[in-house]
């Protein structure tokens, strides 16, 4: 139960390599935040500083109200659960688990008491007698979580702890863990869990808000669905949503709440909210491939285009496809029931795709931020 | 069609592994052959001695097989009596004596050391290790005489101490060496984890560190067994009392004890002599093997 607050926070790692530049964000007493990232963006560093097993360079970390920089770990309150599991091979699953308590100088019934109770929630109780090269994967993980929750850590910490096991129990555990930090809260043990992936879906579905980084900096800290509907900029609008964004260059010119935009060779007119004015600026346009029309319909504000399919994917109650208009592709996602005259064209057949302006995000060409978050 | 692919590949199948298996059993009857009569030469002189320990004084030097014409205990009783004051017995226990405390001190001390290099940034490290793994190359000769001057000034002359002694401060390098080898093989992340468990420096290495060095640490006591057990010229330079002599020296002293050396009691106790080492080595094979093998963990 506690908030952990970065003020300013940097890393510069002892070869002179800076991983982290200068972070600011809180998180809130009970909150569950994802920070997500591609692969070397710093979301390993940045939680291991908040653990405690990486130095902090410059900046001020809180957890609860006190500056913890130079605190050793167990003086923290954070328990950490690793993406290798990192059990300790000596010792049985019951022991792992009881071990920090043992260390704490807890007495015995206690200890004995926190470790059932954390078995029962983790049902890894048939297991307490295991060791942990006898466990598979699944089970490593749940027992891994254990060893954190019998801690009653203020925070929880998790470094990608399910990036090794296989896409079906990713998917359940990621339920579980959403659960249990639910759980936690009904049971009046909230947590602040600070989440580590570089798997988009699992921040979205898991994350109440979501720490979008790169290369060691924020590029947004939003709701999911905030994430979804007004990115910050084209880093996130690309890295949030699957397929990607579809990104093509226009030019946009704005007036007196009206706008007017010229791409991929045609141009359109709509109305314009927000307060910038522009004229003939270069601008990418974000376009999510739910969007992108295939099935000719007479809606107002969507720009129909000669276009060439390159090829489809199917995938059960969704049907991808890939176009080219001009030479540039764009990729439009479809409900299967309304895959309609998709099914029966081939490779280089044209087809009109239909591009909803109203839905698209404008983002500036050379900076690449969302020009209607920039009041 | 399928039905006469099926029936046609087993046949195929069937001669080609009957012409494998016969080829695979030829090979293996080789190979074995030309093991056994290396391995036989190899450990020939052992067998000799094992049976000339049996024979009569006479016989060793009249007879040139190793089967002894009749099994005598004799040599074992005589022997280990010896021609001194004291019996084998005590030969034995100044061994052990001698032994135990090193291995006791060594193990603690390398490890420690070995710990240090390992998983601690210090100034000079670098240096330092450098240092440590160039004593290695230097002789033990080269020490045998400041050494013995510095114990002399400390009077430790004909006692253990200037054999124990040095060993608890991590000198024999070879040991230090390997743990830090194979302390680099294991992943941090059980530290770190046992770190955010609330463990200081000793706590993790006793309940973390030592369990998992645990094959590595049984290679070191079985070489430190093996070496102080056998080791001759140490106790022959520091020891001057024959009370306190270990198995090594009292073998020799055995030898020129008398004018006429009895050689099948000499040999019976070289027999005895090499038992603890072996059994010591047997005992841990497992882990021995393991640990000088591999420097890592199973996944
Ligand atoms: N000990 C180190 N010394 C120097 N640079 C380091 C060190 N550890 C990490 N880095 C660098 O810092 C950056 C961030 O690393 P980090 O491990 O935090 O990435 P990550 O976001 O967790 O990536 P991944 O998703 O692959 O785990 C990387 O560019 C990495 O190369
Ligand atoms: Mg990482």
């Amino acid at each position: 139960m506690a908030s952990v607050t970065l003020n300013k926070i940097a890393k510069v790692y002892p070869n002179g390599f800076k991983a982290v530049h200068e972070i600011d964000f809180k998180i809130n007493d009970g909150e569950f935040v994802v920070l997500v990232g591609p692969s070397g963006c710093a979301k390993s560093t940045l939680l291991r500083m908040v653990a405690g097993l990486e130095s902090i360079t410059a900046g001020e970390l809180v957890i609860g109200d006190k500056v913890v920089n130079r605190l050793p770990p167990k003086e923290r309150g954070a328990a950490m659960v690793f993406q290798n599991y990192a059990l300790y091979p000596h010792m049985k699953v019951r022991d792992n688990l009881a071990f920090g308590l043992k260390l704490q100088g807890l007495p015995k019934p206690e200890v004995e008491a926190r470790v059932n109770d954390a078995a029962r929630l983790l049902e890894i109780e048939p297991l307490l007698d295991r060791y942990p090269r006898q466990l598979s994967g699944g089970q490593s993980q749940r027992v891994a979580v254990g060893r954190a929750i019998v801690k009653k850590p203020q925070v929880f910490l998790f470094d990608e702890p399910l990036s090794n096991l296989d896409a079906k129990l990713r998917a359940s555990m990621r339920v579980r863990i959403t659960e249990l930090h639910q759980q936690l809260k009904t049971a009046g043990q909230p947590c602040t869990v600070i989440y580590v992936t570089h798997d988009q879906v699992e921040a979205m579905t898991m994350g109440e808000r979501i720490c979008v980084l790169k290369e060691g900096r924020i590029q947004q800290f939003d709701t999911p669905s905030m994430l979804y509907n007004e990115p910050a900029n084209t880093f996130v609008a690309g890295f949030i949503g699957s397929p990607e964004m579809n990104m093509l260059d226009a030019r946009l010119t704005v007036s007196d709440g009206q706008a007017s935009a010229k791409l991929l060779g045609a141009s359109t007119s709509f109305s314009w909210q927000g307060l910038s004015t522009l004229t003939d600026a270069a601008v990418t346009l974000g376009l999510r491939p739910e969007n992108v029309l295939v099935n000719a319909s007479d809606a107002t504000g969507v720009m129909w285009l000669d276009s060439e399919l390159s090829h489809i994917e199917y995938m059960g109650s969704e049907v991808f496809a890939y176009f080219k208009v001009g030479g540039t592709a764009i990729t439009s996602r479809v409900p299967a029931s309304q895959s309609g005259a998709l099914a029966s064209l081939k490779r280089g057949d044209r087809l009109r795709v239909g591009l909803e302006i109203s839905h698209a995000h404008w983002f500036d060409a050379a900076g690449g931020f969302n020009l209607k978050r920039q009041h | 069609m399928s039905a006469v692919a099926s029936q046609g590949s087993p046949h195929f199948d069937s001669s080609v592994d009957q012409y494998q298996i016969r080829r695979d059993r030829i090979n293996a009857v080789i190979r074995y052959a030309l093991l056994i009569a290396v391995g036989l030469v190899m450990l020939y002189p052992l067998i000799w001695l094992i049976g000339a320990s049996f024979k009569t004084n006479a016989e060793i030097f009249t007879q040139v097989g190793f089967w002894p014409s009749k099994f005598e205990l004799e040599p074992y009783v005589k022997g280990w009596k010896t021609s001194t004051e004291y019996t084998f017995t005590r030969y034995f226990a100044n061994s052990f004596l001698i032994v135990i405390p090193r291995i006791i001190v060594t193990v603690i001390s390398c490890v420690l050391v070995a710990y240090a290099f390992a998983r601690f940034d210090f100034f000079g490290k670098k240096i330092l290790f450098a240092i440590m793994v160039a004593t290695m190359m230097l002789p033990q000769i080269v020490l045998r005489i400041p050494q013995y001057i510095m114990f002399q000034q400390f009077d430790m002359i004909d006692s253990y101490a200037p054999l124990v002694l040095p060993s608890a401060f991590a000198t024999d390098t070879f040991f230090v060496f390997m743990l830090v080898q194979f302390l680099r093989g294991i992943p941090r992340d059980m530290e770190e984890a046992a770190q955010m468990d609330g463990c200081n420096s000793l706590q993790m290495l006793w309940y973390i560190i030592v369990p998992l060095l645990k094959p590595a640490i049984i290679s070191v006591i079985v070489f430190q067994f093996i070496w102080t057990m056998n080791d001759f010229i140490g106790p022959l330079i520091y020891l001057s009392s024959v009370e306190k002599y270990p198995v090594s020296l009292a073998l020799k002293l055995s030898i020129g004890a008398t004018e006429e050396v009895e050689w099948n009691s000499v040999i019976a106790i070289s027999v005895l002599a090499l038992v603890p080492s072996v059994a010591v080595f047997f005992a841990a094979q497992r882990h021995f093997v393991d640990g000088v093998a591999s420097t890592g963990l199973k996944g």
